[in-house]
């Protein structure tokens, strides 16, 4: 049995996964509106990990915006972990998906060639 | 009297989700509904929130009484009175997971079999069964499924009020349940409308140990495929009721009405100290309104 909250490698592959869900093309409203149900239901990503780590990361995200927002808490040993896999999870996706550098879109891959977002053409390190 | 609607259990206070609900004459009239109970057939209808009046109290130390009818009999169960530690125990049983199955989550909710459970445990006399039943030995354990559950969904008949609610107050919040409880006579249920519970607004702290009793599962099986287990949260929602109400309307025990809060603490069922907790953070949540029974367990 695995105590998810405890769990910091599934944490911060369910939080990769969540990063990499948010980076695919979204529907629009009226495409929303043309689909049906069924069609909908096919085009949403399958989730690989159990339920339960995204409850988990929910919570998370929401302890996080606490301290961002300047809460003084006092922290259990499992959250901390948690909250290390969330960072850990952002610097990985941030290593494979870069932000452009002109208007801070993150990039499918790392070795595209040119923003998706604003068309800026990226020019090879070195 | 206006045409019978069909009305939602949680939009008019109907006692759960378990049961279908038509509503006659307005919101303030008549709830009539029906034990849907697929599998073994549709019971008859008990009438919800009729003959009741408002000022009524309801008696927590009462004789516990369900009753419904099935193929034109009618049942009348007895149940000695469920404490705090019979609820817990039953509480613990209830079984909440969530699996993936391709791309669709599925969530197994299962309160009847300790409800079950608890109805054999303690039930102590029936009527409407042949002479002398209720004489055997462990005669409790055989009383059918198809009576049991709806018994067990009638003990459990509790939910928030369908009575129009008073403007909030910023010093205190009041959870409103209406709830089925004893009988007006056989194969007629009571119920109480607009049982109140005045709480201590909620604390920083009281929230976020919700937020994190509510996020704590385990996985059994590996990470991707496993099956998540949720925790029951009623022990955590028992223990912010105690913490936090300050009063009652609607409740009497030795028929005066409930007002000490120690004596509120002591003597409040604990179906209902779970259902009026969970007010207090009902939209805390995105999913809270995602069905009654899932929210109860």
């Amino acid at each position: 049995m695995i105590v998810v909250s405890q769990d910091e490698k599934g944490l911060k592959g369910a939080m990769l996964e969540l990063l990499e869900q948010e980076l695919q093309p979204q529907l629009d409203a009226d495409d929303v509106a043309q689909l049906s149900d069924e069609a909908l239901a096919d085009r949403a990503p399958a989730n690989n990990y159990s339920p339960g780590y995204f409850v988990r990361i929910d919570y998370l995200l929401q302890l996080e915006g606490m301290i961002a927002a300047g809460a003084r808490l006092e922290l259990f040993a499992d959250e901390i972990t948690g909250l290390r896999a969330i960072k850990l999870a952002r610097a990985e996706f941030a290593r494979e998906h870069p932000a452009c550098g002109n208007c801070g879109e993150a990039q499918y891959t790392r070795f595209a060639r040119r923003c998706h977002a604003c068309s800026t053409e990226f020019r090879k390190a070195g | 009297m206006s045409p019978v609607e069909t009305c939602k259990a949680e939009a008019h206070g109907c006692p759960g989700s378990h049961l279908t609900c038509d509503l006659e004459a307005g919101h303030a009239g008549q709830h009539r509904c029906m034990i849907s109970n697929a599998g073994t057939g549709d019971l008859e209808p008990f009438f919800w929130g009729e003959g009741v009046k408002p000022e009524a109290l309801l008696p927590l130390d009462g004789e516990r009484v369900v009753t419904f009818g099935d193929r034109g009999i009618t049942y009348v169960f007895y149940f000695s009175r469920i404490t705090q530690a019979e609820w817990e125990h039953c509480f613990a049983g209830m079984y909440l997971s969530s699996h993936n199955e391709g791309k669709q989550e599925v969530t197994v909710l299962d309160t009847t079999t300790p409800g079950i459970e608890l109805v054999e445990k303690k039930l102590v006399k029936v009527d409407g069964y042949a002479e002398g039943y209720d004489s055997k030995p462990n005669w409790q354990s055989f009383v059918p499924p198809r009576h049991s559950r709806p018994a067990w969904q009638l003990l459990t008949a509790v939910a928030p009020s369908s009575m129009p609610a008073d403007r909030f107050l910023p010093e205190h919040f009041e959870a409103v349940l209406d709830a089925g409880w004893g009988m007006e006579r056989p194969g007629r249920m009571a119920a109480y409308l607009g049982l109140t519970h005045v709480f201590s607004p909620l604390t920083a702290e009281q929230k976020r140990r919700y937020s994190r009793a509510t996020s704590e599962t385990r996985v059994i099986g590996d990470r991707k495929h496993g099956r998540t287990l949720f925790i029951p949260k009623q022990p955590l929602l028992l223990k912010i009721y105690d913490e936090l109400i300050l009063g009652v309307k609607g409740y009497a025990v030795n028929g005066a009405p409930l007002a000490d809060r120690k004596d509120i603490i002591r003597e409040m069922d604990a179906y209902h100290k779970v259902r009026a907790a969970e007010q207090l953070f009902m939209g805390f949540n995105e999913d809270d309104d995602a069905g009654e029974e899932a929210a109860a367990a």
